[in-house]
């Protein structure tokens, strides 16, 4: 049996393993080593990770108020009717404000309120909310654009945004009908 | 050390013979006579070597690459958030361009020219943040900032 002073004399683990306490020891010592190299490699594929990712939704909320602004012109043409003329269609004025208005809030969710500016963060709960919400809002907009007459608007802003951003963010992202009113 | 060496009783075997001497540290610097428990004693302390080596080496190894790893994520972390508001800026610039276009509010030209200069390798330019890649607000951005002025006047 190891006696007190024996203990204080030798490291038990040297002694009983010493592979792991070498191992340890090298493991410790490389993980020390500076890595800014490193760090700033992974600023820059987090800078350019996230543009990818939220340029469509820029787009998104701003196709959505640009909806809202000529259902505003729209509105004003005849402020009496139950109803207004978009590009020669005619549409329920509160059905289709209720709905325009749901999917700003809902692509507000994204933004600061103070700064007016994206929040946004790597967690997995914070990615898994993202895709949830960006597939929702993408199906919206897309729904609203076709029964308005702006499809082919919405076609060339998303054809843009990958142009600009080199690919679509959340590829594997499109919406379904549940997503749909 | 192995327990199982043993010396054995000779009368010709001293202190000397027995303990290695500070200064012998080779082997190969030995005669054939030295007895057995010095040599144990040497490759005893050689395998401790090689496995010291071995397992530190190896042990280094998994700590850089543990640190690179960590250093990677803890940038990309970093990165994300800017990275997403200068994006959501870029991306609303296009769907106004694409509506000023469409109300013949800009040229064909003007909206060329706009999507050509919010390409991604022209907005992500080192030059337009500091030394680690930060900026204070997105929206100061030199080419954004053009563009927001630029798009809010039409």
């Amino acid at each position: 049996m190891i006696s007190n002073s024996t203990n204080d004399i030798f490291d038990s683990e040297l002694l009983l393993r010493p592979e792991e306490h070498f191992y340890k020891k090298g493991y410790e010592e490389g993980k020390s080593q500076p890595t800014e190299d490193d760090h700033r490699e992974g600023k820059e594929l987090g800078i350019q990770t996230g543009f990818q990712r939220f340029i469509v939704v820029g787009a998104l909320r701003e196709i959505a108020e640009f909806l809202h602004e000529q259902i505003l012109v729209a509105r004003t043409a005849n402020p009496t009717s139950a109803f207004i003329i978009l590009n020669g269609r005619k549409k329920t004025y509160v059905r289709l404000q209720k709905q325009v208005s749901e999917v700003i809030q809902l692509l507000n969710s994204f933004i600061d309120s103070k700064s007016g500016l994206v929040v946004a963060s790597n967690s997995d709960e914070d990615v898994e909310n993202f895709k949830k919400t960006f597939k929702q809002a993408r199906a919206k907009i897309r729904s609203l654009c076709s029964i308005t007459g702006y499809g082919k608007m919405y076609s060339e802003v998303e054809k843009n945004c990958l142009l600009v951003g080199k690919k679509i963010p959340v590829s594997d992202i499109s919406g379904t009908t549940d997503d749909s009113w | 050390m192995q327990s199982g060496n043993k010396c054995e009783d000779n009368d010709n075997n001293e202190d000397s013979d027995v303990w290695i001497s500070e200064d012998e540290d080779n082997i190969s610097n030995r005669d054939d006579n030295t007895p057995s428990i010095d040599r144990n004693e040497e490759k005893d302390n050689l395998s401790i070597q090689s496995l010291k080596r071995k397992h530190e080496k190896q042990g280094y190894l998994d700590g850089i690459t543990k640190a690179r790893e960590l250093s990677l994520q803890q940038g990309f972390d970093e990165g994300y958030p800017i990275g997403s508001q200068i994006g959501e800026i870029v991306g609303q610039l296009i769907a106004k361009t694409c509506a000023r276009f469409e109300a013949k509010k800009i040229t064909q030209e003007d909206r060329k020219r706009c999507l050509k200069e919010l390409q991604i390798e022209n907005v992500l330019q080192s030059k337009y943040f500091d030394d680690s890649l930060s900026i204070s607000d997105p929206r100061n951005h030199k080419v954004l900032e053009y563009w927001i002025h630029e798009l809010s006047e039409k």
